[in-house]
């Protein structure tokens, strides 16, 4: 191009590299950074989207510490939810991982069966499931009183409806399994013919050798599970709506509800900015424990 | 002749920087409408012009925009939205300056957008047209004014709440069908809330093991639409101003206010004769629908209800406490302000909502009353179903039924007044009365802790 004439080679590598960058960068400064840096400010204003955006100092982070007894019973339901749903997709997703890593007749189909129902969307899976769950006529609690046992009421009981989603989150478990499986299968087979020499026998040998090499995996599929699990929305809004009571309020429930319902942009950008303060410290606090945990390969010591 | 080739480093720059620019195109703002063919307010514009609508109905304003069309010499774009995210998306078009000509609104949006100065008053509008104002079912600067403007046109008198009944399951329970105050009879709308909750008793059936084989009533009742006609019926309102946006209290903890609460819980929790919360839950169109409750209280013009049901309905009006009720506040259009087509979306408004060639497409299509002028039409509604819960609607208007008695001292309340911070009073009452429904607390201590929440938001706001 004549413009291009003028600059050194080194210019123009440079320009070119801009050049190829620019549907990124202007992707990422319009759709990504700006309205992160908008919301920030926004979390120091009143907001109610029809009127200009009005200072308001620290009042919303002054209320989120201490008016708003909605936010915490909404923070209290996600961490516990977190607490247990994490964990066990962590597990469930790497058990199946290892069962799936078997060499077993129709391993194809199995991986197959057990990976779709992260490809169906949260929706469905929300009005299967609050079928499914249903206290008289549900196929689980059907099933259970087929055995002799009650059925709890799941979606309507405060005590037992977390429980539900867990269940609900546990099902969709596969969603892990691809990235268990390019894991395991990427343990070199070296390190297990040298522990069966040493005589290791095969629980030694997933302790010592699988569990360390794959823990980088299980690292970051709990990473990105938690961050997942902060975030969830559709299921408890098509479900519960956040019941019964407030059972079931999730954080990015109420944050929408204060956004889009109430009108109230302002608090529910401090609230997304109080989101990420925690996630940001989670994450961290895990990235330092996982320093000792989580075992790199050729990482230095 | 040799073709010069492209590189393809040469290419892939083409291809950024073309990428690049059509999205910063894309971010660019839409293109000013085309001016308006006159500034006048006359009612036929000189050139055609099309004018944008947003709304949910779907397809039903087909019936009747062409009549407008023709009527105006305006052609209308629809612009249509589910009502699920309807209001989040009129907001952001608003916010953004991209909103439609006439936008759309139900009553319960108001107070989102009336007090913010977004819409053109008709008031000079009207006043300049010949229009007799006095035939409006209610009268607009109340229904869909603020501060004494009219901010938009009622497509239709509001429909009021009746109770829709599943004969089949009626007589399964041995209730006396002729006993039902169904309309025409002589007992239409004389039954007292006592009288449907025995009724619903008598029609509630269990097995021997405790397990209900029907329910009287279809659902747990938790929503502030219910508890706000329910209070309408004690004389009550749920905030001490549900007109002008402007309360200062919420009026939950009111003698009147927990009656109400405990006539809708009772139902589950003391009558046992309506579903608890997990026994309604995940039943595809509700216990009704699903032929398993022998009645539900709906809005009267409820075609979505009757379709392809395989039991046969009937159709009575809603009971009453102390007084009748009957809701006030529609769907309606409004003019935005920031629409180069004013005159032209005012005069379309204007025919939509009053010429009675269209009132006429809306009877036939739905048995739907227009609000301006509804004894028009009273000749012409259809028979049948959708004939019959429209004249049950109309029942409680003053001069719109053989039934003297039925528009007597009926309250006429605002059905949507529920303030400016509404959605969050609607979310506080359905949390407090769940928590009733799951034994957390009584009706009682949920309406004061309801009351307090909302007083605090409205403090607060």
């Amino acid at each position: 191009m004549f413009w291009k004439r003028d600059l050194t080679l080194q210019a123009r590598e440079t320009l070119d590299a801009y050049i190829g960058l620019l549907p990124f960068l202007l992707g990422f400064v319009i759709f990504t950074a700006g309205p992160l840096i908008y919301s920030f400010y926004l979390s120091f204003t009143r907001y109610d989207i029809l009127s200009a955006p009005r200072w308001s100092g620290f009042e919303n982070y002054a209320r989120m510490a201490s008016g708003d007894e909605t936010l915490w019973q909404s923070l209290r339901v996600t961490v516990i939810y977190t607490m247990v749903a994490v964990p066990v997709q962590v597990i469930v997703g790497y058990a199946m991982a290892l069962l799936l890593n078997l060499k077993v007749k129709g391993l194809s189909f199995w991986r197959t069966a057990f990976y779709m129902p992260a490809v169906v969307p949260a929706m469905a899976v929300a009005y299967v499931f609050s079928w499914m769950l249903q206290s008289d006529v549900g196929l689980l609690n059907q099933s259970l009183r087929a055995i002799g046992l009650p059925g709890p009421k799941w979606f309507g009981d405060p005590n037992w409806v977390l429980a539900a989603f867990i269940l609900m989150s546990a099902w969709a478990v596969g969603g892990t399994l691809l990235l268990y499986l390019s894991a395991l299968q990427g343990v070199p087979t070296e390190l297990y013919d040298a522990s069966k020499v040493d005589g290791a026998n095969a629980w030694r040998r997933f302790l010592n050798v699988t569990l360390p090499m794959t823990s980088p995996v299980i690292f970051f599929v709990f990473l990105t599970g938690m961050i997942g699990t902060f975030q969830v929305f559709t299921v408890a809004f098509v479900t519960t709506n956040g019941g019964p009571g407030e059972a079931s309020l999730f954080y990015l429930l109420y944050l929408y509800r204060t956004g889009w319902e109430y009108l109230q942009m302002g608090y529910a950008a401090a609230m997304a900015w109080l989101l990420f303060v925690i996630l940001l410290v989670i994450t961290l606090l895990s990235l330092r424990i996982s320093r000792t945990t989580v075992f790199y390969e050729g990482a230095q010591e | 002749m040799t073709a010069k080739r492209m590189s393809r480093r040469g290419f892939l720059q083409l291809s950024a920087a073309g990428t690049a620019g059509a999205l910063l195109s894309a971010c660019a703002g839409q293109p000013a409408a085309a001016p308006a063919a006159e500034e006048s307010g006359d009612a036929m514009t000189e050139e055609a012009v099309e004018i944008r609508l947003s709304h949910w109905w779907g397809e039903q304003h087909n019936h009747w925009l062409p009549i407008v069309e023709e009527k105006t010499n305006v052609t209308v774009a629809q612009e249509i939205y589910p009502w699920g995210e309807y209001l989040t998306k009129v907001l952001t078009q608003v916010a953004g300056g991209v909103a439609p000509d006439i936008i759309q609104l139900d009553q319960s949006h108001n107070a989102d957008f009336f007090p913010k100065d977004i819409f053109v008053p008709y008031n000079d509008f009207l006043e300049a047209s010949d229009l007799d104002m006095s035939k409006w079912n209610v009268d607009p600067a109340l229904e869909v004014g603020y501060n004494g403007d009219i901010l938009a046109l009622s497509l239709f008198t509001m429909q009021g709440r009746s109770v829709y009944l599943n004969l089949d399951l009626v007589r399964e329970a041995g209730y006396p069908e002729d006993e039902l105050p169904l309309y025409g009879r002589d007992n239409f709308d004389m039954w007292h809330w006592d009288d449907f909750v025995a009724f619903l008793q008598a029609v509630t059936i269990k097995a021997s093991d405790g397990t209900y084989e029907q329910y009287g009533y279809a659902g747990a009742i938790t929503d502030a639409t219910s508890l706000a006609y329910q209070m309408a019926s004690y004389g009550a309102d749920l905030v001490d101003d549900p007109w002008a946006f402007a309360e200062t209290e919420a009026l939950l903890d009111a003698e009147a206010a927990i009656s109400a609460a405990h006539d809708i819980v009772d139902l589950t929790l003391v009558h046992g004769v309506a579903p608890t919360l997990e026994a309604q839950q995940g039943v595809e169109g509700g216990l009704f629908r699903a032929g398993l409750a022998a009645a539900v209280i709906s809005w009267t013009n409820q075609t979505y209800l009757m379709a392809e049901l395989p039991f046969e309905l009937g159709f009575m009006h809603m009971p009453f406490v102390d007084r009748r009720v009957h809701g006030v506040g529609a769907n309606h259009w409004s003019v935005n302000k920031a629409s180069d087509l004013i005159p032209q979306a005012q005069q379309a408004a204007l025919i939509q909502t009053t010429d009675y060639e269209v009132g006429q497409a809306l009877v036939d299509l739905a048995a739907t009353i227009s609000a301006y002028d509804p004894a028009y039409y009273l000749d012409t509604l259809p028979e049948g179903d959708l004939g019959v819960i429209t004249r049950i609607m109309l029942s409680r208007l003053a001069g719109m039924s053989d039934c003297d008695y039925c528009s007597e001292d009926v309250n006429m309340f605002n059905r949507a007044g529920f303030g400016r911070n509404g959605r969050f009073l609607q979310d506080t009452i359905r949390s407090e009365l769940e928590k009733v429904l799951i034994g957390e607390k009584g009706v009682e201590q949920a309406m004061q802790d309801a009351d307090a929440a909302i007083d605090a938001e409205i403090d607060r706001a």
